[in-house]
């Protein structure tokens, strides 16, 4: 496939330096990246257009169906196994943080275990994938945040190439905290977050 | 030359909008993003159909999550890309193989943090395309990626070489309002 022309051959206009110079940055980028699909499959389209028909609830009422779910699975499976496996990890909730601007394209889904009734220890499983290695000796958390502070730390974590697996035990009630984030492990540096999600509603 | 972006709505205003069920914004946001999703899950998982899955399975995760997104926390097109991101790996996590990053450029030596990063700036250019109006992001369309002369595109639209030339200008002018932070 032919290359597109020069940029001035695109606009055939004597333009002045800095409006050139400005077109010429986004000329750049449409170069530096493969096309778009030329459009849409009409199936994607009416998958996607059924999914609001799905409902949604209340956000209490998901998490208590989705709470009374996890029982049921939890219930089905010492029917089933007819002990329990203290090494096994159920998941009792997700939680999906967000980027900042300061890490874009980076993601990290937090698989919080149900409370051990009777050290009331909680096990977290973060995947987390878009953040770049760390230099030697460096390291980043995951921290629980109260009124925009550092309040408690669940762990530090350092990661690979593409998705990093991380497990992690904690005592806290989350219900304390306002937002989990992840950033750089220095706290005394206030280091900026690069994902947050808020703890959810219980 | 100086070009207005549209005033349309914020796609963090589109989202807070789905948060609360609204199916306009949705079908607005899909309009606005179902393409640049679409690229990204077809160039990493390499085939039609498994992304066509996988887009489908990101505004359905668009639909659901939507409450977790704040604006103050990051844009909504990065919120975006992270939920496609993710149901991208799940689906790949499906047939237990890795996710096939295909390189944005023709360079072998491309890592994976280079190939994030290329992803993340086509998502971004992709989505700012689709805020163009239609007839300017046509021709920035065939001029870049389908190998027509401009002639040819002035045939295939059948409008002036004129129109083609500055309809160009003004989508480039446009598309570098909406794309001021972004660096090749």
């Amino acid at each position: 496939m032919r290359e597109p022309p020069d940029l001035r051959e695109l606009v055939d206009e004597d333009l002045p330096p800095e409006e050139l110079e400005r077109l010429s940055r986004v000329d750049g980028l449409l170069r530096s990246i493969p096309a778009p699909p030329h459009d849409v499959p009409a199936t994607l389209t009416q998958a996607v257009a059924e999914v609001p028909l799905a409902g949604r609830g209340p956000r209490r009422r998901r998490v208590a169906v989705a709470l009374a779910f996890a029982a049921l699975l939890i219930a089905a499976s010492f029917f089933a196994l007819g002990h329990w496996n203290g090494s096994r990890f159920v998941t009792d909730y997700t939680v999906e943080l967000a980027p900042t601007a300061s890490a874009p394209g980076s993601a990290a889904f937090i698989q919080v275990g149900e409370r051990d009734g009777d050290s009331l220890n909680v096990a977290l499983l973060m995947d987390v994938s878009g953040l770049p290695r760390l230099d030697p000796g460096e390291n980043y958390a995951l921290w629980l945040e109260k009124d925009g502070e550092w309040a408690a730390t669940c762990g530090y974590f350092a990661v690979g190439e593409g998705t990093t697996t991380v497990h992690m035990t904690v005592s806290y009630d989350f219900r304390d905290f306002d937002a989990w984030v992840v950033s750089t492990g220095d706290r005394q540096e206030e280091p900026p977050p690069l994902l947050q999600a808020e703890i959810p509603d219980f | 030359m100086s070009v207005a972006v549209a005033t349309a709505e914020s796609d963090s205003r589109l989202i807070e909008r789905v948060a609360g069920g609204d199916r306009d914004a949705f079908t607005e946001l899909y309009r606005r993003f179902a393409r640049p999703v679409l690229a990204m899950a077809m160039r990493q998982l390499g085939d039609n159909g498994r992304a066509e899955e996988a887009a489908q399975e990101t505004f359905a995760a668009v639909w659901r999550s939507a409450r977790s997104y704040r604006s103050d926390r990051g844009s909504a097109s990065a919120w975006l890309y992270a939920v496609a991101r993710h149901a991208i790996i799940d689906r790949a996590r499906q047939r237990r193989e890795p996710v096939v990053e295909v390189p944005e450029q023709a360079s072998d030596e491309a890592g994976p943090e280079e190939r994030a990063e290329g992803a993340w700036l086509a998502f971004r250019v992709h989505s700012a395309l689709e805020k163009l109006p239609e007839r300017e992001r046509a021709v920035l369309e065939l001029a870049y990626w389908s190998g027509l002369s401009q002639a040819e595109i002035a045939s295939y639209l059948d409008v002036p070489l004129g129109t083609v030339k500055t309809r160009t200008r003004t989508g480039l002018a446009r598309l570098s309002g909406l794309l001021e932070e972004v660096r090749p």
